[in-house]
């Protein structure tokens, strides 16, 4: 049984992992068994090792902390960008005894603040169940279940926001990874919340990267015509996409910025990600990993953030 | 010697402090020689003693961490007024190697982002030795381990350099409101802060002056008032309605907060700053009861043990 999953049977389990030590220990066993090698992003410069490096050295700082909670990255966001960019805040739960009562509106996205990957879509009030699985929710601590202490401080929380249908029923997460200020590539996820689902890697002028997810469907070679018709054509807010990514991302070595948009002229920031899938995600071929990392570039400036150590590659 | 005092001679001790459970006992014995009572907030009703419940249970809480940071403060400031309210800023040295060959403006206030209390005014553009060695010295120094504030303790050393406002003559005098629950409760403003020690006047919500003395800072007695024109109101600001508001917004997610104001009384004000441990819950009064109204705002029956409210169902209290 994973860390996760017997963290989430048994919450109290965390305890065991909460040591830095423990926690670090088994993270890097994780990862050895996952990815088949050691860790070392000064020698690879592979996505995953940054990912690894950042979860284990200094996933603390505090501005991860802050942007982790979904609730606070809605004020960050504003702070850097002056702008409301965010998916609009309907309401927010902080009592476990509320949630009982709570009358949730129609079309309605609920998740929870200090955890990542748990979503509820309602099209009317929540039934029994979904109650009981919010209600479990505000027990959990993701930073036991997954070692990523940048959730370690938070607050359980359980925001609501509008079911936004911006494509087709769902919203296609478009996923940016910002390397040391730079959009360095773009990741489409098409299934359902853009996770789970089908998935395509694009370069910042967005061309189809020549790399797949083995934990994700491929969306396949395509041309532009197929791409158009799939839903993966250009967005047409892609470059204000990029410089939205990179104000936010300057504070961050590497930091990943998730929007939604209609591909047309509505575009809203989703959330922020540091630690992007856990550092589990496996990719084909492993070399694809360099271009989600700015290649060359010198060390992060400031003396915590700066896993984004020199590169030599 | 206070705890800073033996942290920076005595560096392992840093680290011994660093656990939460010996870092709060030995604020509970400085505060009970301090303060010649033992904390309970409950009971009192007092500020100081609210400042030590929040020092010993909450104060890595991050929220407080990220507005304690100044950098990061004005973010925090502009992301839920909307407006740019805080201090300009004019560069941020974030690597202690950069300090020696800095060019700093012609005239500039230099503070550490990761701490308090510490500043150095800049005129000319001139910077001493002595004061960039002094910077150095703040890019090493762990505020939390220093004074048991766990909120700075994981803040990113940074040096941020500001517009020297002149406000107020040379220097600015300091609002600073203290919100409790969400509501303003009482306003302290203190002049003269760099021109030989702080003195300091205390207004309620509907600015009548309060007259409590406190040993650790010079007190303008409320008899003076008539060197500055006769009455309180000299000292109240014209976007005194405003600067509630804001004040408010910004305590609205925290139990306590002290939010610092700037501002030439006129039509301009800034957010200065914000404080999540008041004078580190050091600073006394005489009467100690007058503490209360740094929580409930009311004079009127302060004395009343009856008066106090007291903090229940907020998560962070």
């Amino acid at each position: 049984m994973s860390r996760f999953a017997l963290v989430r049977a048994f919450p109290a389990a965390g305890f065991l992992f909460r040591p830095k030590p423990i926690s670090d220990l088994y993270e890097t066993l994780a990862f050895i068994y996952r990815h088949r090698r050691l860790p070392d992003f000064e020698r690879t410069g592979y996505l995953n090792d940054l990912m690894h490096k950042m979860k284990v050295c200094q996933s603390e700082f505090v501005a991860r902390s802050f942007t982790t909670d979904k609730e606070l990255a809605k004020i960050f966001v504003r702070g850097v960008t002056g702008e409301d960019l965010c998916v609009p805040t309907l309401d927010v739960i902080r009592d476990v005894d509320l949630i009982d009562g709570y009358r949730f509106p129609g079309n309605c996205v609920v998740k929870p603040t200090h955890l990542s990957g748990e979503v509820i879509f309602l099209r009317g009030d929540a039934t029994r169940e979904e109650r009981r699985r919010m209600r479990r929710w505000m027990k959990l601590n993701f930073a036991d279940m997954t070692g990523e202490a940048n959730y370690s401080r938070l607050d359980p929380k359980i925001i609501i926001e509008p079911w936004l249908k911006l494509n087709g029923a769902f919203s296609h997460d478009y996923e940016c990874h910002v390397d040391r200020g730079r959009v360095v590539a773009i990741d489409l996820g098409m299934g359902e919340n853009g996770e789970d689902g089908r998935w395509a890697s694009f370069s910042r002028d967005w061309e189809r990267l020549p790399v797949r997810s083995l934990d994700a469907e491929d969306l396949g070679e395509a041309s532009v015509g197929e791409m158009a018709q799939s839903g993966m054509e250009r967005p047409a807010q892609l470059s204000r996409m990029i410089e939205i990514a990179e104000t936010i991302g300057r504070d961050f070595c590497h930091v990943r910025v998730d929007f939604y948009t209609d591909r047309k002229d509505v575009l809203y920031v989703g959330e922020i990600t540091h630690v992007d899938n856990g550092a589990r995600e496996r990719l084909q071929p492993i070399e694809a990993e360099r271009y989600y990392i700015r290649q060359g570039q010198a060390r992060c400036r400031g003396t915590r953030d700066k896993s984004a150590g020199d590169i030599d590659v | 010697m206070s705890r800073a005092g033996i942290v920076r001679r005595v560096p392992l001790a840093g680290w011994l402090l660093r656990s939460r459970l010996i870092s709060n006992l030995f604020e509970t014995a400085v505060f009970m020689i301090q303060h010649r009572r033992f904390p309970n907030f409950d009971r009192t009703g007092y500020m100081n003693d609210l400042l030590h419940r929040i020092r010993v249970t909450e104060s890595d809480y991050i929220l407080r961490a990220f507005t304690s940071d100044k950098e990061f403060a004005k973010i925090y400031v502009r992301g839920l007024t909307g407006e740019d309210l805080s201090v300009p800023t004019l560069g941020i040295i974030r690597d202690v190697s950069d300090i020696d060959g800095y060019v700093f403006p012609e005239e500039c206030v230099v503070k550490p982002t990761h701490m308090a209390n510490e500043i150095v005014f800049v005129k000319d553009g001139k910077v001493s030795q002595a004061d960039r060695q002094r910077m150095k010295c703040w890019m090493t120094a762990n505020f939390g381990v220093l004074t048991g504030e766990r909120h700075y303790m994981r803040l990113e050393p940074k040096i941020i350099i500001e517009p020297w406002l002149r406000l107020n003559g040379d220097y600015c005098y300091d609002y600073k409101m203290h919100v409790y629950q969400g509501r303003l409760a009482a306003t302290g403003v203190s002049t003269s802060r760099f021109e030989g020690g702080a003195r300091r006047l205390v207004f309620n919500r509907d600015w009548i002056p309060v007259d409590l003395k406190s040993p650790e800072l010079a007190q303008l007695d409320i008899t003076e008032l008539g060197r500055f024109g006769q009455e309180a109101n000299v000292f109240k600001p014209a976007l005194y309605d405003k600067m509630v508001a804001v004040a408010e917004k910004i305590g609205k997610d925290l139990c306590y907060v002290r939010v610092d104001f700037y501002t030439d009384c006129k039509d301009r004000i800034y957010v200065g700053e914000i404080s999540h441990l008041s004078g580190n819950a050091r600073v006394r009064y005489q009467p100690p009861a007058f503490e209360r109204v740094f929580i409930t705002g009311e004079i009127d029956g302060i004395e009343n043990p009856q008066f106090v409210t007291k903090t229940a169902g907020q998560r962070h209290a």
